[in-house]
């Protein structure tokens, strides 16, 4: 491997690593993995430039920013539970306390507030129920033909009915 | 490359698969309800990619499941729907392959089984999936989020819904 890095004149990289912003190789369920992203949400949430948004510009700004950032990595990785819990927290204080957070008293419980506005919620997007429907889109494009490099790697790795596993439970 | 050098490794069903994969077969949960195959539908036009036995394209459960004992009569158990519909003369008609003949019980869920298949009509193109939750089924993260929602939060059933969906 030394010799081939040498010759090639490039250095040995180790997983995990970042491409195209997602980190490859890396473990979905562990908490570091998500660490990066956590840390994005609460600072872009906190900047003082939101120092003096009212509370339905909260609520706005809320779905905006985990409609962007989070987004990218939820639409690949599944997040464990730890990782949903620490997120929820960070809007929460975000929406009840503001940016000079500290606890303040959530008057309404998360669950509530992730109704649509329709049934008396705020609308604010759950964010695991996002993250579940945009993995569900992998499912429907493994199902759904379209000729793709990725679909053939995964036909060659977990056999040529893979993509019908996914449909009808796993027996075909 | 990365195909080959898979391959080299001994085939199919890896020990190890990868942890995106394992998401993404059991999103549903290992039982229960199936809040995503159930939003599905088989689209069967030329017929060459269904099993006519085996896959559900008829109705909700598979024909395997609906007239077992058909199936088991059956001589083409793996058949596609291409196969067991075939031209005969100007008209398309079902040939069945039978192990023997029928009693006159069997006659009747035969007949069953042929008023389900009435009006299939053959269409150009290869068979896919439809997305009942859209008009031109064509699956969307949005119709997926609206339905969830209302599995799990709306409802205000979590415990076990929320089991289902978030294992």
């Amino acid at each position: 491997m030394d010799m081939a890095c040498t010759f090639l004149n490039c250095n040995e990289g180790s997983l995990p690593f970042k491409y195209l912003g997602l980190p490859v190789g890396a473990n979905p369920s562990s908490y570091s993995t998500w660490e990066p992203l956590l840390e994005h949400v609460s600072t872009r949430l906190n900047s003082w430039g939101n120092k003096y948004i009212s509370f339905g510009g909260r609520v706005v700004l809320l779905n905006s920013v985990i409609n962007a950032i989070p987004v990218f990595y939820l639409s690949f990785l599944k997040m464990p539970g730890k990782v949903w819990r620490k997120l929820v927290k960070i809007q929460r204080e975000f929406l009840w306390g503001g940016v000079t957070g500290g606890r303040k008293i959530s008057w309404v419980k998360w669950r509530s507030v992730c109704h649509p506005k329709g049934r008396g919620g705020l609308g604010v997007r759950d964010i695991r129920v996002v993250n579940i429907s945009l993995l569900a889109k992998w499912r429907w494009r493994l199902l759904n033909g379209e000729n793709a490099l990725w679909k053939e790697v995964l036909i060659e790795k977990y056999g040529p009915n893979a993509c019908d596993v996914v449909e009808e439970g796993g027996g075909v | 490359m990365l195909v080959m050098s898979w391959r080299k490794e001994g085939g199919f069903r890896p020990s190890v698969s990868s942890r995106w994969w394992k998401d993404i077969i059991h999103i549903e949960g290992r039982e229960g309800v199936s809040w995503f195959n159930e939003e599905l539908e088989r689209r069967v036009r030329n017929g060459e990619n269904t099993k006519f036995w085996h896959c559900r394209w008829q109705g909700g459960v598979s024909f395997r499941v609906k007239y077992p004992r058909h199936f088991s009569m059956s001589n083409l158990k793996d058949a596609t729907v291409a196969e067991v519909w075939v031209l005969n003369g100007t008209v398309k008609e079902w040939s069945f392959s039978w192990r023997r003949p029928f009693f006159v019980w069997e006659e009747q869920l035969l007949i069953n089984l042929l008023a389900d298949l009435e009006g299939h009509v053959w269409n150009e193109g290869a068979d896919g999936r439809g997305w009942k939750r859209e008009e031109d089924e064509v699956f969307s993260v949005k119709s997926m989020y609206t339905k969830l929602e209302g599995l799990v939060i709306l409802e205000n059933r979590w415990g076990a819904e929320e089991q289902i969906v978030f294992n």
